[in-house]
């Protein structure tokens, strides 16, 4: 059985009389150890997708299907199964970490935080496993690392600390949405080496959103194109990028080879 | 060369730091350091490097907006500092910028043809009919249909609002363009329209373009010539193909592998 997965997922939001569907009848499955891409133009769908799996989403959204992780239903959950799903069995990573942190509390309490929610975790063994992560993201002197607020790291390093945070409550499924994007390329990189380092050490299960396909060719196993709310094609990274089929998956071809150079 | 419209030379700004609550000041930062330049007519140089270098610090600095505290920039001969009043309103017009986000850049209680008239009318380029023939020339120099000037930039698309953006640059006719990040805040397709939209109207007017981004794909699908900036420095200035093919700086170098998302040009661990 898939790890995630998700039937006939609609979403639309509430605009004075009317309701707008941003997504529209998407399936897919993630399996254990799997990383799955949406790639897409902005207002595609491919983040209200992300954000109904642990119903993140703004009260006007109205969402309609199935979602299922491991045996947990998640679309008809209550309040108090969503607060161990929120950050615990799905855990996220956001595009700016500056405003994923919270900016009046310290690493180590922020990590901590994480740690003794989700998982059994006392506090001397949290303390431990909160150093441990950091190190695992690459965080020099991690110890004295827990005692600083977020403005006193750089974006990169804020960003290190996010993929710490959500990954030390061991979650079973990562959404990384757009991790890299609000980065420079040089922090980019690191980035995402390190979360591809990460999957294949720890055997993550991640969904990505993403408008690049570089991207999602470096770390990604299979990828779905959205497309007005739609999933226009999906399949293996290769295939798709080699073989589109669609014409929104050719047009976002068209778009990288117009914006890229050879060496 | 005579067709020189825009160089610093030997341009440098330093912003005070100040700390603690009776604000004493613990020392500068050299936003920009010791930089020279120049534009030529109908050249397209790109100005790459990552946030915080100094990029728009000096692109201020270019355009007249910002005095440096060292150096002197000449726009076709004539430095920003000794211009005055109706001399510098000219120069004004000759120098024109466009933005990140057309959002912030447009005001959002100004239609399109409001917006496109202020420059006109500010300047006395045009007056009554002629100021509205002038609004569509500008929307048609820019692929937009004449009907969306009475629309409000909220009502716009972002690569919309940003073809408004460089139509109201357009305004004045100027020789200098100079683009900070214009491609940032939007989709990967219609940034590649923008830049070729750039692309033809530096071509057709001969019009200097000073392209600012942090992403060196955009910066080699545009420009001419290169510059790579860090911590206020140019570290290398070369035509692109050249830059590409043969990067003297390893930061270039770098930057090159790196724009190409090649995973193993960096260690996992920072810098």
């Amino acid at each position: 059985m898939a790890l995630l997965s998700v039937e006939h997922l609609s979403v639309s939001y509430r605009h004075r009389d009317t309701l707008v569907r941003a997504v529209d009848d998407v399936s897919f499955v993630i399996e254990a150890g799997e990383v799955l891409a949406l790639v897409g133009e902005s207002g595609s769908g491919k983040s209200s997708v992300a954000l109904a799996l642990a119903r993140l989403l703004p009260p006007r959204a109205v969402i309609s299907g199935r979602a299922a992780l491991k045996e947990t239903s998640l679309l008809d959950a209550s309040e108090e199964t969503l607060r161990a799903i929120r950050g615990g069995t799905i855990a996220y990573v956001f595009q700016d970490p500056a405003t994923s942190l919270n900016p009046v509390m310290t690493i180590g309490a922020q990590l901590l935080e994480a740690i003794v929610w989700h998982t059994p975790a006392g506090h001397e063994e949290a303390r431990r496993l909160a150093v441990w992560w950091l190190r695992q993201v690459g965080i020099p002197m991690p110890e004295l690392r827990l005692r600083a607020y977020p403005h006193q790291l750089s974006g990169g390093m804020q960003q290190r600390v996010c993929l710490a945070m959500a990954l030390a409550a061991r979650p079973s499924l990562l959404v990384a949405d757009e991790p890299t994007t609000a980065l420079d390329v040089t922090i980019q990189v690191q980035i995402l080496r390190l979360l591809r380092d990460l999957q294949r050490r720890l055997n993550l299960s991640v969904l990505l959103i993403s408008h690049d396909l570089t991207v999602v060719e470096r770390i990604a196993h299979r990828v779905g194109v959205m497309s007005g709310g739609r999933l226009a094609e999906s399949g293996a990274v290769d295939q798709v990028l080699h073989r589109p089929a669609h014409a929104a998956t050719q047009a976002l071809l068209r778009a990288r080879s117009a914006m890229s150079f050879k060496t | 060369m005579t067709d020189i419209v825009l160089e610093a030379r030997s341009v440098s700004h330093r912003y005070p730091q100040f700390s603690g609550w009776l604000r004493r000041p613990i020392g500068v930062v050299r936003a920009v350091d010791g930089v020279t330049c120049e534009l030529a007519q109908g050249e397209r140089l790109g100005l790459v490097g990552e946030s915080g270098c100094g990029k728009t610090t000096l692109a201020k600095i270019l355009g007249g907006l910002l005095v440096p505290t060292e150096g002197e920039v000449r726009l076709r001969g004539a430095s920003w500092a000794a211009l005055r009043g109706a001399a510098y309103r000219q120069a004004r017009a000759l120098a024109q910028f466009i933005f990140q986000d057309p959002m912030g850049s447009l005001n959002p209680r100004l239609t399109v043809e409001q917006a496109l008239r202020e420059p006109l009318l500010i300047h006395g380029l045009a007056q009554g009919a002629a100021c509205r023939a002038r609004v569509e020339e500008l929307l048609a120099s820019v692929q937009l249909p004449a009907a969306i000037r009475h629309r409000l930039p909220r009502e716009l698309s972002g690569g919309e609002r940003q073809r408004v953006g460089i139509a109201r640059a357009l305004a004045t006719d100027p020789k200098v363009l100079i683009c900070d990040e214009p491609i940032a805040s939007l989709d990967v397709s219609v940034g590649a329209q923008i830049l070729e939209l750039l692309r033809e109207l530096s071509q057709q007017r001969r019009l200097a373009l000073l392209f600012i981004s942090h992403d060196l794909r955009a910066v080699a699908c545009l420009c001419t010539r290169v510059s790579v900036m860090r911590r206020g420095r140019f570290l290398e200035t070369a035509p692109t193909d050249t830059l590409l093919s043969h990067p003297r700086h390893p930061y270039t170098q770098l930057l090159i592998r790196c724009a190409s998302l090649d995973l193993d040009a960096v260690d996992t661990l920072p810098e």
